[in-house]
This record gives structure tokens, C-alpha cells and sequence, in this order.
């Protein structure tokens, strides 16, 4: 029934009423946890390769960054309250325009989810299911992710919001457990910038992490109060970024520069560290793995589903639902194409920080539109006067 | 005796409209009869009904249901003669032997045929007399077709013809055999209340009445089944219960087109949202109590003739963990319970399958003494951990279904044979190893305490397929299965609320009554989710419930120095001397 009502997105009429369901606080827990990927496990060992110590305050500014470009997706969704992302894109850009834009889009989302599968498919296979092909887990997290993106806006929004829990108290509680093992000089000097361009780069990479906020310009017509989503999305995107600057301090005071860079995954080998002493559980590692293929998941599901409803949104579909079965096979594929771990992560970079032009750049060129549009129209308004 | 000589006297000398020759009346039964043996194989009762009306004379009449349910051998027909304002009156009396009242019939008889002639009434006709003045009995319906009539007949009641007249007059003198109202048998409580739903409708809503004298209380029935005709009645509180979710209660039952409706969770499969989902969508309870505390909430009560069970909609989650129990015990002793019962639900649901995974996959979580002494406890088993605790989780369910279908005396001897001995045997024999006969037993415990039971099967269904894809891929396949069936409980729902409200989405005072059980005082709001027409349903805060709790016999001292400080504040003053 509600999808039904869902798909009068794809109409192209800009009175389509939208149901009215989601609350601020839905928005803030689902954009938070949309937010927090896979990118979790990795990210300190890129940041601390690009800065050195500096990387807390890399990643606080790129949080920073990310916050404005928030606002931005806020004010869009308040000036066109019945409208997707894609539709008032549409409106702004031109049919035509739109249309290359939001097909770029949807395929570097579709990206975005396979390089995610793929990472932590590897994550898997190297920690706890050695003789498992790759494969194998890659397809289990991709039916994951498909079965769920074929749920109404709403039933995403549940899903994304209830994970959210899920995704953050393990990394508090390693965060907690490891605590003892760290040192205050690790951390020293606190901005320390061997290079700006190193400096951009490591924003660029960490804002990338955060990519999955687009999805906010996909809720935000289905909130009761489309004008107060700039609280969630505040609220959402300070708690993700809080997490990353809380793991980024953790592993780096932990571990160090020099040790950081030598380990793939350091968020996973802090997890490795934490031990409970008297406990019936003598290593906690395995736990942390399997509670976080939520957090993957989650973070897959959005991309994925930012993916399938753009290109139902091109393609002109009544509904999203076929679209996930028809990209299956297609982001199976794009997933195995990295050869190796190395290979991959160097697409991930390059992926990220190019990517990170098209999605933050997006709602910063819808923006200036629509405010060019606006002083135009009053322009118009007192010629005719 | 008096009376019935002084009928016989007279019978003689008035005229009637009956026909007098008695040889001749049965002469024309007879041939009734034959005609209708002839006839009666082209045609089923209920069509020959259909087709037939009622005409001025009683005979043909009565023949009309002598010959389509004649050949029952519980249909009895009594012919008799009433007197009234000097015309005599051939009567014929319908109705179903052993599915109706022998006393009422026989008193209706009484009434007609002894009072009637000495009484004094008189009215425009004798129907008009007869019915509105001369049967003591308070359930009579005017009949107009043999359809209706029939349909009368066939539920228990009785009809009564007289002759002259298209028409006939129904009593409701239906009387089905019934047990008494006895204890909840599936659903018992130590504290609260005993009785639990039958299997009579009337009996069953007037169980409900009785708890909630409200006028308020609308109680619709429907007819359900075209071999069976069940009555199925909904109740809902006008005025709390959302309207759209009465008229899609009624909408839903409506266009259930069935040959027959067997009870209550036959009727749950044609109204539920999803049919292809393990979770019950649809509550149901035999405990009047929680059918009322349910109807409160805002949620419809169904109640289906011939079954002990009402079905409650809609349904989230959390109702089947939940007891009426849990608001008759106090707040923090509830929650208590409730979050036991929870864990117990995680249990039946993950606890083999995590068994699994840490003994086959990451066996480095387990302590090391432990693991030694599991590895010492597993050594002579043949199988790998995942088929033995499958096979013994298997037999485990066997044991279950055998011991419900045993007598109870039987059962229990059963199920200690089963669990210790085979279990203790199995162990010495090599087959299994201890620690997952006590992995096996756990989990079993665990679904015992939901107390729904439809809600337990769900999940004790579930495990199995836990079990084997963590068999496969370790605690990352549990992971895998929890997020699967998670993301399937968030989709779900029951008629338009969602499956895990009011947790997700959530809501300040769904969240006092889904987890924990909050103070009875701090509920004050019905359940969000279900958009009632009145939410508010606590009207005293806490505040003024601490006002007005006085302290009658407090120690003097105290006394004098809380008078001299209170004494301003109104609700003390009674407490005062």
C-alpha cells in the first residue's frame, strides 16, 4: 500500500503529496547510522598516512565540512518540502542536465556500495572466515542489502533507524575497554601539517566517509516537518562525526604514527587489544566483527538505495523495487573487480576523494541555483512593479 | 385437569379453521412426505427455501419443513390447538430436538395453551393477540419468509405457526449444550483473574460485559461461513477505537467467503497482513480480561462462535511477551519479569546457533581451561557440533509434540524418559557431549517462558535455519540470519501499525509498556501507534497522588511539626482531626 503511495515520487508533478511519517529524531538516528561504514575500520590508518598527528583535527574539519553541506541538503529540503532530491534537482538543472547528473550519481552510489561489499568482504575472509572465498561473503552482504532496498522510504528509515544502537555502542565500548592502553604523547603535536595539499587530501578522504548524507534529500519530504530537518541532520551527522574523531583519538593514541600505518584495519586491532578481565569471554574481537556487519550493512543499504531510487528516478520507473534485482548482478561484478586489498584501497582512495567533488559539490550547485533563481524572480517582481 | 377437560368439551362445539378430520390429516402428511422424497433428491434444502413462501394455511405450511428437514432425526414438529376469544386455532410448533430448551418450549406451550383461553385480550387479530400479549418469553421475532425461518430453526430456536397467518413467529429458545467458564488453560497467571473465554458466543461477550459496563462497548456481529454460519462478533470502544481501524476490521471480514469457519485461527488466516511471514500478526487469548484491556487500549476484539479464543487487532511485537499478570504485579518486579522473558525469547532464538559458531569458528573466545573441557566433552562424538546439536535440537521437538498429544499422566512420565535418560544415555553412549545437552535443554526452557504461544513457535522455527547458516559461516551467518529476520519484523505490519512500534517508531509512552513496565500512574497516555480518539486514559498525576496520600498514623511528633508546615495545603485537611 505505502509503496504505492511512495511512487508517486517518480511522477513528475510537483503536487504529488508525499505521506507524512518520519520524525526529527527518526531522521537524525538514520542519517547517523547511514553514515557509518565500513570506511570505520580503515580510515585512521589513510588519514594518519596523509597528516601524521594532525589526523584528529583532519577529521574534526572534515565534520566541520561535512556539517555545512548538511545545512545546505536542510535548506533545500525546507525550500522544496513535497520534493526528493532528485526531483527539485530536476526542477533546477533542467530535464537534461538533471538527468546526466543524477545518472552520474546513481552509478557512483552503486560504487560507493560495491567498494563497501567488497572491503569488508575482505575484512571477513582475513579475520574470522579465512577459508572462505571472498565471493561468497560479498554475495551474502549484497542479498542483504538488496532484499532490504526493496522496502518502502519508510521501512528503510525504520531499518536504518534501529541499526543505530547496534552501530555505535561497540565502538564506545572499545573505545572504553582500550582506554588504559593509551598514551597522551601519541597524540603530540596536536596540529602538526606537513604539507596543506596532504592536509586536503585527508579531509577530502574523510569527508568522503560521510558521503551516504545525500540520503537526507531522499527523507526529507516523507518528515512530518520537512523545515526542522536541519536539527536531524545536525544531530545526526555531529554524532557520526563525533565517532570518527573518538576512534580517530583511540587507535592513534593507542598505536601511534609509525604503528598505524603498518596495520590494514586499526579500529579492528584496537577491538583485538580490548579485553574484559574477568569475563567468561576472553577475546572480544570476533563479537565486534560480527555486531558491526550491522553498521556495513547499513551503510550499504543506503548507498544502495540512493543508487536504485536515482535511476528509478532516470530511467522514469514507477518503482524502485525492479531496479534493485536489475543492478544485482551489475554491482556483484563491480565489487570483484579490485585484484587485491592493496588495489582496492587504492580505488577507494581515488574513488573518495573524486566522488566527494560530485556528491558535496551537488548540493552546493543546487543551491547557488536556486538562489540565483530566487534574486532573478525578485528581480522580475520590481521590473513589473 | 380441570382446564384440559373443559378444552375437550368445547372443542366439539366451536368451529375452527383447522381441518377437523384427523384420519384425513394424516392422509395429507403422508402424502406431503412422499411428494418430498420424490422431489428431495433434485433439490437441497437451503435452495428449496429459497424458492418457497409461506401461504394462509398451517398444513402446507409445516409440511414445507417436514419435507426439507423431515428426514432429521432431531427435527420435532408439535401440532396442538389454542383457544383464544372463541375461535379455536391449530398451532404448529418447530424447532430442533436437544439444540433447544425443553423448559421454555414447554412453558411457552403452558402459556398458549392452558392461560390463553381464560385470559381476556383482545386485539385486532389473533396474530397481533398472540404475539404481543400472550407468550411470556422475551426473545420472539417475526418471521416472513421459510428462509429466515429456516435459518431460524437450524440455530436452535424454535418456530411457532398458526394457522390463518403468512407469517410466523420465532422464539429464541436456542440452548446448545455449553461447558461451564472455567480456567485459562493456556494462559495462566498466579495473580488475577481465573476465568477464560468458552466456546459460546453469548457467553464469551457477555464475559467481556461484565468487565467493562460501558455504553460505549459496540459489539457487531457477522455472519462467517455458508455451510456453517458462524457468528463472529467485534468489539471495540466507540469513540477510542480509531474508526478507520473498525471499518477495515469490518471491510476484512466481510470478504471472507468461506464454505465453513472452523474457530478463531482458521478466521486469522483470511484477515491477517501477511501470510507468508513466521510472526503472528493477529493476537489471540482466551483471558476475557486481556480481550478488555486490549479493547481499552483502542484495538478490536474478535470473537468467533465455537471457539475459546478471541483474536485481538492490531498486534505489535511486544503484546506477546507481555501478560495481564505484568499489571497486577508491581512496576519494577514487572519489568524484571519482562526483560527475563525477552532474554528467554533471545535464547530459544540465537542461543544454539552461537554454540555453534564459537565451538567451530572462534573457539580463541572461549577460556582456555573451558575450552580443554569442551574439547575433553566432544571427544568421542562422530559428528561436527553443528549436526549434533541439530540432530538433538530435532529430537528435542519430537519429545515436545509427543508429550502434547499424550494424556497428561502419560506426558510427564514421557518427557522425563525422554530428556534424562535418553539424554544421560546418549552422553555415555558417545553420541553427543554433555555441554550440548545443556545448550539443548536451555533453549528449549527459553521458549517455554514466552507466553504467547504462536509468538514461541515463530522463533523456536526460526532457529533451525540460525543453526545452519551459522553452521556455514560462524558468527557472522548469525549476524547475517538476526539482520534478515530483523529487517522482516521491521517491515511487518498489522493492519497499517508497525510490527516493532512502539519502540520503532518510537514514542514516549509506547516506550513505559514495551520493554519495561513503567508505574500504572505513568501510563497515563494510550498507545500512540494506534491513534485512539482518546488518549489521555490516567487523569491523576503523580503529584497529586503524593498529596493526597495523608499520614493518618504518623508518631505525634512528627505530627504536630508536619501540621504546623502543611496545614495550608487543602488535600490535608481531612487527614487532619
Amino acid at each position: 500500500m505505502t509503496d504505492q503511495r511512495n511512487n508517486s515520487s517518480q511522477s513528475m508533478k510537483q503536487e504529488s503529496e508525499k505521506p507524512k511519517e518520519a520524525s526529527v529524531i527518526q531522521l537524525a538516528m538514520s542519517i547517523g547510522t547511514a553514515i557509518i561504514g565500513v570506511g570505520l575500520l580503515a580510515f585512521p590508518r589513510i588519514t594518519v598516512n596523509y597528516v601524521m598527528t594532525a589526523a584528529p583535527a583532519a577529521t574534526a574539519m572534515a565534520v566541520l565540512f561535512v556539517l555545512g553541506i548538511g545545512i545546505l541538503v536542510a535548506y533545500l529540503g525546507s525550500q522544496y518540502p513535497q520534493l526528493t532530491m532528485f526531483e527539485y534537482g530536476d526542477q533546477l538543472l533542467g530535464k537534461w542536465v538533471g538527468c546526466i547528473i543524477h545518472a552520474l550519481l546513481s552509478f557512483y552510489y552503486l560504487e560507493l556500495a560495491a567498494l563497501a561489499t567488497r572491503e569488508f568482504g575482505e575484512v571477513v575472509v582475513t579475520s574470522v572466515l579465512q577459508r572462505t572465498p571472498v565471493e561468497v561473503t560479498v554475495l551474502t552482504m549484497l542479498i542483504l542489502a538488496a532484499i532490504a532496498s526493496r522496502n518502502n522510504v519508510f521501512v528503510v528509515i525504520r531499518i536504518l533507524t534501529y541499526y543505530m544502537p547496534w552501530v555505535y555502542f561497540p565502538v564506545i565500548v572499545i573505545v572504553l575497554l582500550t582506554l588504559k592502553g593509551g598514551n597522551e604523547l601519541n597524540l603530540q603535536p596536536w596540529f602538526h601539517i606537513t604539507h596543506p595539499m596532504s592536509l586536503l587530501k585527508a579531509v577530502l578522504t574523510i569527508s568522503a566517509l560521510f558521503q551516504n548524507i545525500l540520503i537526507a534529500g531522499m527523507f526529507i519530504p516523507y518528515m512530518i516537518h520537512p523545515e526542522r530537518a536541519w536539527k536531524g541532520i545536525l544531530i545526526g551527522v555531529g554524532g557520526a562525526g563525533s565517532l570518527y574523531v573518538i576512534l580517530m583519538l583511540a587507535t592513534l593514541g593507542v598505536f601511534g604514527t609509525e604503528e598505524i600505518k603498518h596495520i590494514l584495519w586499526p579500529t579492528l586491532d584496537l577491538a583485538k587489544t580490548a579485553s574484559l578481565p574477568v569475563f567468561f569471554i576472553e577475546r572480544l574481537d570476533p563479537i565486534f566483527v560480527a555486531v558491526w556487519v550491522t553498521a556495513v550493512f547499513t551503510g550499504i543499504l543506503s548507498s544502495y538505495y540512493c543508487s536504485i531510487r536515482g535511476m528509478a528516478h532516470v530511467f522514469q520507473l514507477y518503482d524502485h523495487r525492479s531496479m534493485s534485482i536489475f543492478i544485482f548482478p551489475v554491482i556483484f561484478v563491480m565489487s570483484l573487480l579490485p585484484k587485491n586489498i592493496a588495489n582496492l584501497y587504492t580505488i577507494v582512495e581515488i574513488v573518495g576523494q573524486f566522488g566527494i567533488i560530485l556528491t558535496m559539490g551537488y548540493p552546493v550547485l543546487l543551491v547557488l541555483i536556486h538562489l540565483l533563481k530566487k534574486v532573478l524572480k525578485k528581480k522580475k517582481v520590481l521590473r513589473h512593479a | 385437569m380441570f382446564l384440559r377437560m373443559k378444552y375437550k368439551k368445547r372443542a366439539q362445539q366451536k368451529k375452527t379453521l383447522a381441518p377437523q378430520n384427523h384420519d384425513e390429516n394424516l392422509v395429507n402428511r403422508q402424502e406431503n412426505r412422499i411428494k418430498n422424497e420424490k422431489s428431495g433428491d433434485s433439490q437441497k434444502p437451503s435452495e428449496f427455501f429459497l424458492h418457497s413462501v409461506f401461504t394462509k394455511e398451517l398444513e402446507p405450511n409445516l409440511a414445507l419443513f417436514e419435507n426439507a428437514l423431515g428426514s432429521n432425526m432431531d427435527l420435532l414438529i408439535r401440532r396442538f390447538t389454542i383457544e383464544l376469544n372463541d375461535d379455536l386455532i391449530s398451532c404448529g410448533l418447530v424447532h430442533l430436538d436437544g439444540s433447544s430448551s425443553k423448559t421454555d418450549i414447554n412453558d411457552i406451550l403452558a402459556a398458549l395453551m392452558f392461560t390463553i383461553d381464560q385470559s381476556q385480550q383482545r386485539g385486532t387479530s389473533a396474530f397481533r393477540v398472540i404475539y404481543s400479549q400472550c407468550i411470556p418469553y422475551a426473545d420472539v421475532a417475526i418471521k416472513n419468509s421459510p428462509r429466515e425461518a429456516a435459518d431460524w430453526i437450524i440455530a436452535g430456536n424454535s418456530i411457532l405457526f398458526l394457522d390463518g397467518y403468512e407469517r410466523v413467529i420465532g422464539l429464541s429458545t436456542q440452548a446448545f449444550k455449553e461447558r461451564a467458564v472455567e480456567q485459562s488453560q493456556t494462559e495462566q497467571v498466579i495473580q488475577g483473574s481465573r476465568e477464560a473465554f468458552i466456546e459460546s458466543i453469548g457467553t464469551n461477550v457477555s464475559l467481556i460485559r461484565k468487565r467493562m459496563r460501558s455504553t460505549d462497548l459496540k459489539v457487531h456481529k457477522i455472519q462467517i461461513g455458508e455451510e456453517t454460519a458462524t457468528n463472529v462478533a467485534f468489539c471495540y470502544l466507540e469513540g477510542i477505537a480509531n474508526e478507520a481501524l473498525v471499518n477495515e476490521v469490518k471491510k476484512r471480514l466481510e470478504v471472507v467467503k468461506t464454505d465453513s469457519l472452523y474457530g478463531s485461527g482458521y478466521l486469522e488466516q483470511f484477515i491477517e497482513d501477511s501470510p507468508f511471514s513466521p510472526f503472528p500478526q493477529v493476537q489471540n487469548t482466551e483471558r476475557p480480561d486481556k480481550a478488555v484491556a486490549s479493547i481499552l487500549e483502542g484495538r478490536v476484539a474478535i470473537l468467533v462462535d465455537g471457539s475459546p479464543f478471541c483474536l485481538i487487532v492490531p498486534a505489535v511485537f511486544s503484546q506477546f511477551y507481555q501478560t495481564t499478570e505484568d499489571y497486577d504485579t508491581r512496576f519494577l518486579m514487572a519489568s524484571l519479569i519482562r526483560a527475563i522473558r525477552l532474554i528467554s525469547l533471545l535464547f530459544a532464538l540465537i542461543f544454539p546457533s552461537v554454540y555453534v559458531s564459537l565451538i567451530e569458528y572462534n573457539p580463541e573466545m572461549i577460556p582456555t581451561k573451558f575450552a580443554v573441557a569442551v574439547a575433553g566433552g566432544r571427544a568421542g562424538v562422530p559428528f561436527p557440533a553443528i549436526v549434533e546439536i541439530f540432530g538433538l535440537e530435532i529430537i528435542m521437538e519430537i519429545l515436545r509434540e509427543a508429550t502434547i498429544r499424550l494424556p497428561q499422566q502419560i506426558g510427564g512420565a514421557l518427557s522425563i524418559v525422554g530428556v534424562l535418560v535418553i539424554g544421560e544415555a546418549a552422553v555415555n553412549a558417545g553420541f553427543v557431549s554433555p555441554i550440548t545437552v545443556v545448550v539443548v535443554s536451555l533453549t528449549t526452557i527459553g521458549s517455554f517462558a514466552t507466553p504467547a504461544y504462536n509468538a514461541a513457535i515463530a522463533l523456536r522455527m526460526l532457529r533451525f535455519p540460525l543453526m545452519i547458516i551459522s553452521g556455514i559461516f560462524g558468527l557472522y551467518g548469525v549476524m547475517v540470519g538476526i539482520i534478515l529476520i530483523t529487517n522482516h519484523l521491521i517491515k511487518l505490519e498489522s493492519f497499517g501499525v508497525p510490527y516493532l512500534s512502539p519502540l520503532l517508531p518510537g514514542n514516549k509512552f509506547g516506550f513505559f509498556d514495551s520493554i519495561i513496565r513503567a508505574p500504572v500512574w505513568m501510563m497515563s497516555k494510550r498507545p500512540e501507534q494506534l491513534q485512539t480518539g482518546k488518549a489521555t486514559r490516567i487523569k491523576v498525576n503523580q503529584e497529586t497522588l503524593k498529596n493526597q496520600k495523608g499520614r493518618p498514623l504518623a508518631p505525634q511528633y512528627q505530627n504536630i511539626s508536619e501540621n504546623s508546615s502543611t496545614s495550608s495545603t487543602p488535600n490535608d485537611e481531612s487527614n487532619q482531626p
